[in-house]
C-alpha cells in the first residue's frame, strides 16, 4: 500500500508527485522505469492570471488622485472650470472620459491584482487632452469603433458601440499605443473650434 | 451627479398622454433609475409619451440606451415618443447619433401641439 505524504500545499505539482514517489518506493531498488510527464504550473501568489475585474475593482485616479467612478465627471469639471473653459468643452471631456472607462471596465481584462486606471487631464496649445492608461491587456478601442447605420431608427439598432462612436465623432485627435504594460488612449478637444469663430 | 424625473399632472392633457422632465443627467449611473421608471409609471394606456428635455444638462451612451429601449417599447404599442427642447448637449448628442427623426424634435410644448393637431386632423381627414 502506498504511503502518503503529508501534504504540503507549498510544494509543486512535480515535487509532490516526485514525493510520493520516493515515500511509495521506500529505498528499494529500481525495478521499473518511471516517466514523469507533468505541467508546470504557476501557483505562487503572484502568478499572473488573466481576470476580467468587476467595474467597482478598477482604481481609478485623476492627475495622481484617487476618484470613485460616480464622482470622475464632477472631478473633470471642476480641473476645466480651473482654466476657464467654456461648459461645451467640459461636457465633451466628460462624455469622452465616462465612455472611454466604461468601456476598459466593461471588456478590460488583466492579471494586475489592483487593476488601475489613471486620467491625466491638461490643457496644452489650445488643446484639452485626456490620457488614459490602464493595465488591461493590450486592446486597442480605436480599432472598435463602429458606425452605426444612422438611417435605421435608434430603436432598431444594434445595443452597443454607440458610446466610442460618440467619442470618435467628439474627438478632434485620437491616439492609442500599448507602452510599459499599459494601454495609452489619448484624447483631444481643440478649445475652441473655428467654427465657433464665425 | 443625479437624474430627477417628474411626471407633468396638468389638467386637460388626454388620458393617452403623459409628459415626464428629466432634470440633471442621464448617463451609466442614472439609467437603470429611468428605465425602472418608464416600466412603473408608463402605462399600457399611454400612447404619446412626451419628453422635455429642457434641464436634462448631459447625456450619454447609457443614457441613449435606454431612451431608444423606451422608444421601442411605445412603438411596440403603437404610440410615439416625442422630445422637447432638448439642452445643448443633449441636441448635439443626438444629432450624432440621429436619436429621432427631426419631425419628432420639438423647440417647444407648442411645438409639439400644433404638429400632434396636424397629424390628427391629417387622420380624420383619410378616414
Amino acid at each position: 500500500m502506498a504511503c502518503r505524504p503529508s501534504l504540503d500545499w507549498k510544494l509543486t505539482p512535480i515535487t509532490l508527485i516526485q514525493t510520493v514517489c520516493h515515500q511509495h518506493a521506500a529505498g528499494a531498488a529500481q525495478s521499473d522505469d518511471l516517466i514523469l510527464l507533468a505541467m508546470q504550473y504557476q501557483t505562487s501568489p503572484s502568478a499572473s492570471v488573466r481576470r476580467k475585474p468587476a467595474p467597482a475593482e478598477w482604481e481609478i485616479r485623476l492627475n495622481s488622485e484617487p476618484i470613485s467612478l460616480h464622482l470622475l465627471k464632477q472631478g473633470i469639471s471642476a480641473c476645466l472650470q480651473e482654466k476657464q473653459l467654456g461648459l461645451d468643452v467640459i461636457q465633451d471631456m466628460q462624455l469622452m472620459a465616462e465612455e472611454a472607462l466604461l468601456n476598459i471596465t466593461r471588456y478590460g481584462t488583466t492579471d494586475q491584482p489592483v487593476p488601475r486606471i489613471e486620467l491625466h487631464l491638461s490643457l496644452d496649445e489650445g488643446m484639452v487632452k485626456l490620457l488614459i492608461e490602464d493595465d488591461s491587456h493590450p486592446f486597442d478601442s480605436l480599432k472598435g469603433i463602429i458606425i452605426p447605420d444612422l438611417s435605421e431608427d435608434i430603436a432598431d439598432r444594434p445595443v452597443g458601440g454607440l458610446g466610442l462612436y460618440l467619442v470618435s465623432k467628439i474627438a478632434d485627435q485620437m491616439d492609442y499605443d500599448y507602452r510599459d504594460g499599459k494601454n495609452r488612449l489619448q484624447l483631444c478637444r481643440k478649445v475652441v473650434h473655428e467654427q465657433a469663430l464665425h | 451627479m443625479e437624474l430627477s424625473i417628474s411626471i407633468d399632472a396638468r389638467n386637460g392633457l388626454p388620458d393617452n398622454r403623459a409628459h415626464i422632465a428629466l432634470n440633471g443627467h442621464l448617463d451609466s449611473s442614472t439609467a437603470a433609475d429611468f428605465e425602472q421608471f418608464v416600466a412603473e409609471q408608463i402605462g399600457e394606456a399611454i400612447s404619446i409619451l412626451v419628453m422635455d428635455l429642457e434641464k436634462l444638462v448631459y447625456i450619454s451612451s447609457e443614457g441613449l440606451r435606454v431612451l431608444a429601449k423606451t422608444r421601442k417599447l411605445m412603438r411596440q404599442r403603437g404610440g410615439t415618443t416625442s422630445f422637447v427642447n432638448p439642452s445643448p448637449q443633449v441636441r448635439k448628442v443626438f444629432e450624432i447619433v440621429r436619436v429621432a427623426p427631426l419631425n419628432e424634435v420639438f423647440t417647444s410644448i407648442e411645438e409639439l401641439d400644433a404638429y400632434l393637431l396636424a397629424m390628427q386632423r391629417k387622420v380624420s381627414s383619410q378616414a
